[in-house]
């Protein structure tokens, strides 16, 4: 009959290491997460979901069109190809600034494509899915359409903007 | 007015390129009939370019306002625009069309794609696009 294996206490601080892992694999699995891009638009921060950003493109020229709306200031040149700027700021309530000076962020959700204007980009962050709730009751006009949810940061509240919702809002 | 080296696309488009309110413009130069200056009353029974197409609160001044006299359904037709910038030829390679979320708004209105040019993002105006602009115009000051 073999004898039973020595246990030294170093086996005991590896189990215990090893349970701990197991469990926290366990929460990563459970715990979905989602990526944010935290940005300001006027006087307010606003979020979007990070998988509907390809990028956020530095202050450049907007060349103006005839016959748009106010919405859409005009076009943009991303490496050779033409895309359209929307300035959400009308849609979110927010007061109009010098454009030349706001940042685009690329967004692409299925067949839209299209630069948004922010001022600038706070935190591109990882939260759990849970913690992102249902919007306030209290958003009126064109923002209840935009808005998806709501998530706090540092204490205060943050909208999520649906780019699949601006989409929808745009075509329409 | 000087020709420019066209680009390596064989299916070239000539194209005359002017400004209106500081926005370069550019229409297919088989469209237009001829450039005159645009001495006094030179623009009656003509169109000014903004009129054609809304400018909105953009400022539009003619500095140095040029006649164009283009044929839209077979009819030759004044259109007064700032100055006459170039004539040149262009490959379809140069030519966008406009973005998806743009172009419902500006193909009805005329404008059917962009040339890039340098830096810069020129409309394409196609002058047929407009002739139920110009008949409602019309009709409204006869």
């Amino acid at each position: 009959m073999a004898a039973p294996e020595e246990e030294f206490k170093s086996d005991r601080f590896l189990h215990e290491i090893k349970r701990r892992d197991a469990v926290r694999e366990v929460v990563d699995v459970e715990e979905e997460q989602v990526k944010i891009v935290v940005f300001t638009c006027g006087t307010e921060r606003y979020a979007f979901y990070g998988r509907d950003i390809r990028e956020i493109l530095p202050p450049r020229e907007i060349a103006w069109m005839p016959e748009l709306p106010s919405y859409l200031p005009g076009l943009i040149n991303v490496r050779g190809d033409i895309e359209s700027v929307i300035d959400i700021r009308c849609f979110l309530g927010q007061e109009k600034t010098d454009l030349s000076q706001c940042l685009v962020a690329m967004a692409v959700r299925d067949d839209f494509r299209s630069g948004i204007l922010v001022d600038t980009i706070d935190d591109v962050i990882d939260i759990p899915s849970s913690v992102v709730r249902p919007p306030l009751s209290t958003l009126a006009g064109a923002a209840r359409d935009l808005v998806t949810g709501e998530i706090e940061l540092a204490g205060n509240p943050v909208s999520l903007v649906g780019i699949e919702r601006l989409a929808t809002h745009l075509t329409i | 007015m000087k020709r420019t080296a066209a680009t390596g696309d064989s299916t070239g488009l000539e194209i005359l390129l002017f400004r209106v309110g500081g926005v370069c413009f550019g229409v297919e130069a088989d469209q237009v009939e001829r450039v005159d200056s645009c001495g006094e009353g030179a623009q009656e029974g003509s169109f000014w370019f903004h009129d054609l197409v809304d400018f909105g609160e953009w400022p539009v001044v003619y500095r140095a306002p040029t006649l164009l006299l283009v044929k839209i359904a077979g009819e030759g037709v004044g259109v007064v625009i700032d100055a006459v910038r170039d004539i040149a030829e262009f490959g379809l390679d140069a030519i966008r069309p406009f973005p998806p979320l743009v172009e419902p708004f500006v193909l009805p209105k005329g404008m059917w794609g962009v040339l890039q040019l340098d830096e810069e993002i020129v409309p394409l105006l196609d002058f047929q696009r407009l002739r139920h602009r110009i008949v409602d115009l019309r009709s409204k000051h006869p």
